[in-house]
């Protein structure tokens, strides 16, 4: 009798427990599947704000941390958009306005509606986080309830404004407006002022760091509630993931047709790996991998990968203050020791390609950009110990026992600083060190603890030679600025050029090339004023200055490219199907802007 | 008296005057008592000789090779290779020296450290031994790891000895407790207490007479400390925190699960497991060999005695 009890008990278990997992597998393949993806900007922090302005804060771009508009990211159309909450934009013909209509039926989550009000305080808090002036806005003027116009400065002439400023995170001004001033313009007035006045100057400094306290102040900012116009809100956050369920107030709700979304938390790359290979997520952003991982990803037969073209290029840099690497034939001969393809090969293996030419801008971009003419100039610097050897014996340089010895008659040694838990740069650091060393360069690489403190560091001019990102996007004088901006000493200081020498090292010039650059072609540029002027110009007046920066590049070696990084990123089509894979542009973008487009539709259920 | 014909001369008394066996010869005995223990030290012998001559077993600078990246363990590459084609048996054996010399280093900062300081404290008891069992407490209560992740990025642990000293002063304090337990308790025994009587200085009373008895402990202690010393710096090169040495076991183990993938995919485990078969067979050595120290010094365990 005990034992029919028993067994009448087991039993009833085991019908629970099999119901139980029949009703999981029903439930991972219906349409209320969770959309599964890890932000690509950061891990998920419980503890950070949900505010767009903090950079780990819980609000993620495209699903719940909306702009005005989408950047397609194309090298070919740079002014090519996704509507976000503006519906339409149109710029006055000098390029000084734009005015921007937003979408009528955009709505917060709380069923307000979103309003051009809203996006002036957004701009307002643009510019106390330093992004609005990085773009010359000047004014902004509200024209009606859905309809707002912007000014660049008076002077102004920044020929990407509107593309600039469509980029702008908008937050509503009934939650983010109580931590401005009421005077917040007249203070943002006053921050621009760039006479000669004394008295406004010293105003505007005021005003300036007025707005650098509020703008720190507004990134700690911790609201209660989040408060989204995207496609969806945060419900959920542990130290797992970020748990986002749709919008019902989202503008284009009726095409978005996933119902939640989840962000898988991750420590590194190799928990990304992991999640990728189990076929867990069903969209993962560009992750650096080696090809045992990218071969088993694609073991899964429903992981699908995509490659876009990248501007990212990594390279080796100098900083010219240091003995021997002022010299430029020093640099030539060290661009001629290394093995880019080797390099590549070890580091980079999957989502990079070994850098045909040191020109300062990918070899995909340069494929528009630069003529077989000026091409015909450049040096491939192609892998050569014996010309870096004759070019090192012609500077005085001296072999002895196998070990390059300095025209002083020093040791030749070399830190190569990279950064902790970067491990393409490590491993590529590691590569160089050895092909110097096996040169007769004694090389080694160094690993700094965070990047922030890498690129603290690089700015106060401790690195003699580390790693670098250059290029960066399609927009050219970006992709220059990253050379001859700040990094060589050229800054943009109330819309004008300004030079700080190498000698002030709190200016963060640690490149410190010669202002002045005598090409093969017998012309001399000053590459931070050409850089400066394609700011100026429209992308279809910029060649003939990238030609020149290009060549420039190349004949001056201020950074060995060594490899341009390619956009690769998977998908996985076994809970969902409609990727907008055929679309660079939006695979440009993370994919709360694809299902807004109206991709992305959960599989019909079994 | 005539003297009876049953009765035997009596042989003078000469007992054999006792020689002691010298220190090295009880050693070896005890070492060679058990298989276990022979095991053990042979072990603890290989990786001694690797820290020694490994480093000049092959090119100061080891040889790449890109077309056998994370390469199959072969005869060529018996423990299979890293993410730049270089053998990781050649990476472990030249690794050795940094490793076990700051381990060794480490063990013996704890020891020395710990043992000065609870032999002090706990003979001459009073305000010395509340001054320093307070700075020893302040140093239990500092969780260790930790600190060292600080320490780590403050100090350059580019040489051993640097590395040895920073271990050894995060981990004398247990030590240094468990010493001074002892020493209280043989402060009380007669022969400290004749020692005293003679007048005999409280230096030599410590060093000749009390640290003897505690020799035993000392010894096995040291061979911990090597263990925990390998653990706490493999970890802190596993976390990135220190200088980067593509030969280092921790760098090693760091590299295979954060850049090649060996968690995931079974190329890159060679680069996994030979710093691990390293640092396991180096462990199961020194405990293999724990119980031969244990005898060596402690004279009750003599089992020929």
């Amino acid at each position: 009798m005990k034992l029919f009890k028993r067994l009448s008990i087991l039993l009833l278990i085991a019908v629970l427990g099999i119901s139980l997992t029949a009703c999981g597998g029903s439930q991972s393949n219906n349409s209320n599947a969770k959309f599964t993806t890890v932000y690509y900007y950061h891990p998920i922090s419980p503890g950070a704000p949900k505010n767009p302005y903090n950079t780990t804060g819980n609000s993620f771009t495209s699903f719940d941390k909306m702009q005005l508009a989408w950047s397609s990211g194309l090298a070919t159309d740079l002014n090519k958009f996704y509507p976000g909450l503006a519906k339409s934009w149109s710029e006055s013909p000098d390029g000084m306005k734009a005015t921007i209509e937003l979408q009528p039926k955009a709505k917060w989550s709380n069923g307000k509606s979103v309003t051009a009000d809203d996006v002036k305080t957004s701009m307002a808090i643009a510019f106390t986080q330093g992004t609005a002036q990085s773009f010359s806005l000047g004014s902004v003027k509200v024209l009606s309830n859905k309809k707002i116009e912007l000014s660049q400065v008076s002077g102004g002439t920044y020929k990407s404004f509107m593309h600039d400023a469509l980029q702008q995170t908008v937050v509503p001004s009934f939650q983010y407006g109580k931590l401005l001033p009421d005077d917040i313009w007249s203070v943002i007035d006053q921050s621009l002022y760039a006479g000669k006045d004394k008295t406004k100057a010293a105003q505007a400094k005021k005003a300036q760091d007025q707005l650098t306290k509020l703008g720190k102040s507004i990134t700690k900012f911790a609201p209660k509630t989040d408060i989204s116009a995207g496609p969806f809100i945060l419900k959920r956050l542990n130290p797992g993931e970020a748990y986002l369920v749709k919008n019902k107030y989202f503008y284009a709700a009726n095409k978005v047709k996933v119902n939640s979304v989840s962000l898988r938390n991750y420590t590194g790359n190799q928990q990304i790996w992991n999640y990728l290979i189990a076929g867990q997520l069903d969209a993962t952003p560009f992750t650096s991998m080696p090809k045992n991982i990218l071969n088993n990803a694609l073991n899964k037969k429903t992981n699908e990968k995509v490659t876009t073209p990248t501007y990212v290029a990594a390279s080796l840099a100098f900083n010219q203050k240091f003995d021997p690497y002022g010299n430029v034939n020093v640099r030539k001969a060290l661009a001629y020791v290394i093995d880019r393809e080797a390099v590549q090969k070890v580091a980079e293996p999957v989502v990079g390609k070994p850098a045909k030419y040191t020109d300062g801008i990918t070899d995909s971009a340069a494929a528009d950009w630069i003529d077989s003419s000026v091409r015909s100039k450049m040096n491939g610097y192609n892998h050569d110990l014996d010309k870096a050897a004759s070019i090192l014996e012609k500077e005085g340089f001296k072999k002895k026992d196998g070990k390059w010895l300095l025209p002083n008659g020093k040791p030749w040694t070399m830190n190569i600083y990279v950064v902790n838990g970067f491990s393409d740069w490590i491993q590529g650091g590691k590569v160089i060190s050895s092909q110097l060393t096996d040169f007769g360069i004694d090389a080694k690489p160094t690993i700094v603890s965070s990047f922030a403190q890498y690129q603290a560091d690089m700015a106060a001019q401790k690195y003699a030679v580390g790693f670098w990102l250059n290029s960066l996007s399609p927009n050219l004088y970006t992709a220059y600025a990253r050379i001859y901006g700040t990094p060589d000493g050229y800054n943009i200081l109330n819309g004008k050029l300004t030079y700080y020498d190498q000698k002030d090292k709190t200016k963060g010039n640690w490149i410190g090339l010669p202002e002045k650059l005598k090409l093969s072609t017998g012309e001399t540029v000053n590459p931070g004023e050409l850089t400066f002027k394609l700011n100026q110009l429209k992308p279809d007046q910029q060649k003939d200055a990238v030609q020149k920066l290009a060549l420039a590049t190349n004949e001056y070696v201020p950074m060995i490219e060594i490899w341009d990084y390619t956009h690769v990123q998977f998908v996985n089509t076994s809970r969902f199907n409609n990727f907008p894979v055929k679309d660079e542009g939006l695979m440009n973008n993370m994919p709360g802007v694809w299902m807004a487009m109206g991709y992305v539709a959960p599989k019909a259920s079994k | 008296m005539p003297i009876p014909d049953t009765a035997q001369p009596v042989h003078a008394f000469k007992p054999k005057p006792y020689n002691g066996v010298s220190f090295w010869k009880a050693a070896w005995k005890s070492i060679t008592r058990k298989k276990s223990r022979i095991i053990g030290f042979a072990i603890i012998i290989l990786f001694t000789l690797m820290a020694i001559f490994g480093p000049y077993l092959y090119s100061s600078h080891l040889p790449i090779n890109t077309n056998a990246i994370y390469a199959p363990i072969s005869w060529k590459y018996p423990l299979g290779t890293d993410f730049e084609g270089t053998s990781n048996l050649a990476l472990i054996i030249t690794g050795a020296r940094y490793v076990l010399l700051a381990a060794a280093l480490g063990a013996l900062f704890t020891v020395i450290f710990g043992t000065v300081m609870g032999l002090i404290a706990g003979y001459f008891v009073g305000w010395s031994d509340s001054i320093i069992m307070r700075i020893t407490d302040f140093f239990l209560t500092i969780p260790s790891f930790p600190l060292l992740v600080v320490l780590s990025t403050v100090w350059n642990f580019g040489h051993p000895l640097a590395m040895g000293f920073i271990l050894g002063i995060t981990s004398w304090g247990g030590m240094a407790r468990a010493v001074r337990s002892q020493t209280l308790s043989l402060r009380e025994r007669g022969f400290v207490e004749a020692a005293r009587g003679l007048g005999l200085s409280p230096f030599y009373i410590l060093f000749r007479e009390i640290l003897p008895n505690v020799s035993s402990y000392i010894g096995m202690n040291l061979l911990t400390s090597i263990t925990g010393c390998i653990y706490a710096e493999v970890g802190l090169f596993f976390l990135g925190v220190v200088p980067f040495h593509v030969n280092n076991w921790g760098v090693m183990l760091n590299m295979a699960v954060f850049s090649a993938g060996a968690m995931s995919s079974p190329d890159a485990l060679p680069y996994l497991l030979s710093p691990l078969l390293a640092l396991l067979l180096l462990t199961l050595g020194i405990v293999l060999f724990l119980d031969a120290v244990d005898e060596m010094f402690n004279p009750r365990l003599k089992e020929d005695v």
